[in-house]
C-alpha cells in the first residue's frame, strides 16, 4: 500500500468514526429528550388527577356544608314556629287571666292551688299568688282547703301569703319552705313545651288534613 | 530529507489531524448530549412547576347545577313547611292552652 493510499484510508476511517460518534450522540440526545417529555407528560397527568381529586373533595365538602346549613335552617324554622305557637297560646292565657270574674279563670286558679298542694307532702301550705289570683283564693280559701283535704283524706292548713308575686299563677310552698310547687303560667308553659314539643312539631308540620 | 521520510512525516501529521478531528467530534457529541440533558431538565422543571391543570368546565357546571338543585329543593321545603305551619298553628295553639290550663286534680 502506498503512503497516499494509507493517508486516504486514515481520512476515510476518521470520517466514519466521527460520523459514528455524532450519530450516537444524536440518538442519545433524542432519547434523553423523549424520556423527559414522557416524564413531563406523566407529571402533568398526575397533577391533573390530583387536582381533579382535590376539586371533587372540595365540592363534596361544599355540598355537605350546604346541607348542614339547610338542616340547621330547618331546625331554626321549626323552633321559630313552635315559639310562635307558644307566644300565641301565652297571649290567650294572659288574656284569660285578665278576666278575673270568668268561671274559667276561677276554676283555673282553684285548680292551680289544689294541684300544687296535692303534689306535695304535708298538711300545711302557704300560697303565693299574683294579686288577682290572691283575691280569688282569699275569697274561696275554705272551699279550696276542703277540696284539698278531701283529696288528701287529711285536714290541711292553707295560708295565703300577703305579698303578691309578679308572675301570673300561684306558688304553693310547704310550711317549712323546703318544698314548693311552681304553678305560674310561665312555669306551666315551660313544662308543656318540655313535654309536648315533639308532638307539637309533628302537628305543626303535619301534611294533609 | 529523503522523499520517504517526508512522506512518513506527512502521514504522522495526517494521523495527528485525524486524532484532532475525533477529539473535536467527541467534544461536539458531549455538548450535544449536554444540551439534550439541559433541555430535558427544563422540560421536567416546567412540568413540575406549572400550575395544576385547569378545571374541566363540564364537571364544574355539573357541580353548580347540583348546588342550585339542592338550594331550590331547600327553598321549596321551607315554603312548604311555612305553609303547613301557618295552617296548623290554629290547631296547635288551643292544644297548648288546653294543656297549660289542664290541672291535675
Amino acid at each position: 500500500m502506498s503512503i497516499q493510499e494509507i493517508k486516504s484510508q486514515i481520512m476515510k476511517e476518521t470520517e466514519s468514526e466521527v460520523q459514528d460518534i455524532l450519530n450516537k450522540a444524536e440518538i442519545e440526545s433524542k432519547r434523553i429528550i423523549e424520556d423527559a417529555k414522557k416524564k413531563a407528560e406523566l407529571l402533568l397527568e398526575e397533577k391533573k388527577q390530583k387536582k381533579a381529586k382535590e376539586e371533587l373533595a372540595e365540592e363534596r365538602a361544599e355540598l355537605a356544608i350546604l346541607r348542614i346549613g339547610h338542616k340547621s335552617e330547618l331546625v331554626k324554622l321549626k323552633s321559630q314556629w313552635l315559639d310562635r305557637a307558644f307566644e300565641e297560646a301565652s297571649k290567650r292565657l294572659y288574656e284569660m287571666a285578665k278576666d278575673a270574674d270568668s268561671t274559667t279563670y276561677k276554676q283555673f286558679v282553684t285548680g292551680l292551688v289544689v294541684e300544687g298542694a296535692l303534689n306535695m307532702k304535708g298538711s300545711e301550705f302557704t300560697i303565693q299568688a299574683d294579686s288577682d289570683a290572691a283575691d280569688l283564693i282569699k275569697k274561696n280559701l275554705k272551699t279550696i282547703s276542703k277540696m284539698i283535704s278531701d283529696s288528701k283524706k287529711a285536714e290541711v292548713d292553707l295560708r295565703l301569703d300577703s305579698n303578691p308575686i309578679t308572675s301570673v299563677g300561684v306558688i304553693v310552698q310547704s310550711a317549712d319552705s323546703r318544698q314548693y310547687y311552681n304553678n305560674t303560667l310561665e312555669a306551666r308553659l315551660a313544662d308543656v313545651r318540655h313535654r309536648l314539643s315533639g308532638d307539637l312539631y309533628s302537628m305543626l308540620f303535619k301534611e294533609g288534613e | 530529507m529523503s522523499i520517504e521520510i517526508e512522506e512518513l512525516t506527512r502521514l504522522v501529521e495526517e494521523e495527528k489531524s485525524a486524532e484532532e478531528k475525533l477529539k473535536q467530534a467527541r467534544i461536539k457529541a458531549e455538548e450535544m448530549i449536554k444540551r439534550a440533558r439541559d433541555e430535558a431538565s427544563k422540560t421536567i422543571t416546567e412540568a413540575s412547576s406549572s400550575p395544576s391543570a385547569q378545571s374541566q368546565s363540564q364537571p364544574e357546571r355539573d357541580f353548580e347545577d347540583e348546588k342550585q338543585r339542592i338550594e331550590q329543593t331547600h327553598r321549596s321545603r321551607i315554603d312548604s313547611l311555612n305553609k303547613l305551619a301557618q295552617k296548623n298553628l290554629a290547631r296547635a295553639v288551643p292544644i297548648i292552652v288546653k294543656e297549660v290550663t289542664r290541672v291535675g286534680l
